[in-house]
């Protein structure tokens, strides 16, 4: 367009680029309030599971129970007791937020029932498993 | 720019949508990247906390529970049956309905979930997957206590609440 404005002022050879600045300000920030979204709790390896649904209502808490057996509340770097488990789950219910529990798929059942149980300790009334939708199913 | 040119085509008054295109463009390729990474769970409920004093309450006399026990070796077990994964949706569904049948006096179906210590994570997460495949509507309670083998009494085959087996199945039967 702006060539055929006549010889005055010279051909313009830079690129513009003011979109491409927009679209990367926008890449940027969409990131930064993502990634403390995308991977909530320790990272385990989540079982897989055809009838695992995207869970409604706020952001839920997380309780980790790794491969080792240890148990983490929300990505605290130390394993947690029980009593703290239990504290953080009830402060999740008086919040009206749910309790996201995810266990490692190879981690034997007897690490994971204990967390049930301090969830019912705590009065919460349900738990979410944490699981993987599987794909491609029959 | 354009308006420099002179007046033989007019004003370009035409809003230039190009970078709102690329800007929405990118915001869909970033939701359809994000969106199978929101995290997928299975809804379970606990035993509520109960006073001590009511812990040794009775249960109503036709009161019929539907109890799913996974073993050490991953091996399903509903009530007294054993199953397999091909059995399992069958049973599941016929306990169903007969659960569904006594909602009005039972309220909403309920299974009872248990799983060894011992057995794998995966397998009781499958198991409560091939629950959910059976029918949605089920409620499942996890047990949080293991049930000990001498207290065990769930309803023999054949006893009411108990779907009647098919033929071809041999149901265990209960020792006596």
């Amino acid at each position: 367009m702006g060539m055929d404005v006549g010889a005055k002022s010279g051909v313009r050879s830079d690129i513009n680029i003011t979109p491409l600045v927009d679209v990367v300000l926008v890449l940027l920030i969409i990131f930064m309030v993502v990634t403390p979204m995308l991977q909530r709790g320790k990272s385990v390896e989540l079982p897989k599971a055809k009838h695992a649904v995207t869970g409604q209502g706020a952001e839920p808490a997380f309780i980790s129970v790794t491969k080792d057996g240890n148990v983490y509340i929300e990505q605290d770097k130390t394993p947690a007791k029980q009593e703290d488990v239990i504290a953080a789950m009830r402060g999740a219910a008086e919040a009206g937020k749910r309790v996201m529990i995810k266990a490692d798929t190879d981690v034997e059942y007897g690490k994971v029932r204990p967390v049930l149980d301090w969830a019912s300790k705590a009065k919460l009334k349900g738990v979410s498993l944490a699981a993987e939708e599987l794909k491609g199913a029959p | 720019m354009a308006m420099a040119v002179g007046a033989s085509k007019g004003p370009r008054s035409d809003i230039n949508i190009t970078p709102l295109v690329d800007v929405v463009l990118v915001l869909l390729i970033i939701f359809m990247v994000l969106t199978p990474l929101m995290e997928k769970e299975i809804g379970v409920r606990v035993p509520e906390e109960t006073p001590p004093e009511m812990l040794n309450e009775p249960p109503p006399p036709d009161l019929t529970q539907v109890v799913f026990k996974v073993d050490e070796s991953g091996i399903w077990h509903l009530n007294n049956e054993t199953l397999t994964d091909a059995t399992a949706q069958d049973r599941l569904r016929a306990y169903f309905r007969v659960a569904k049948s006594k909602e009005a006096t039972q309220g909403p179906p309920v299974i009872f979930f248990d799983a060894d210590d011992k057995a794998k994570y995966v397998r009781a997460v499958k198991a409560l997957d091939a629950i959910r495949d059976s029918s949605s509507g089920w409620t499942i309670g996890m047990m949080t206590e293991s049930i000990k083998q001498e207290a065990q009494q769930a309803p023999a085959p054949g006893a009411p609440g108990a779907p009647a087996a098919p033929d071809q199945q041999a149901a265990p039967e209960p020792k006596k």
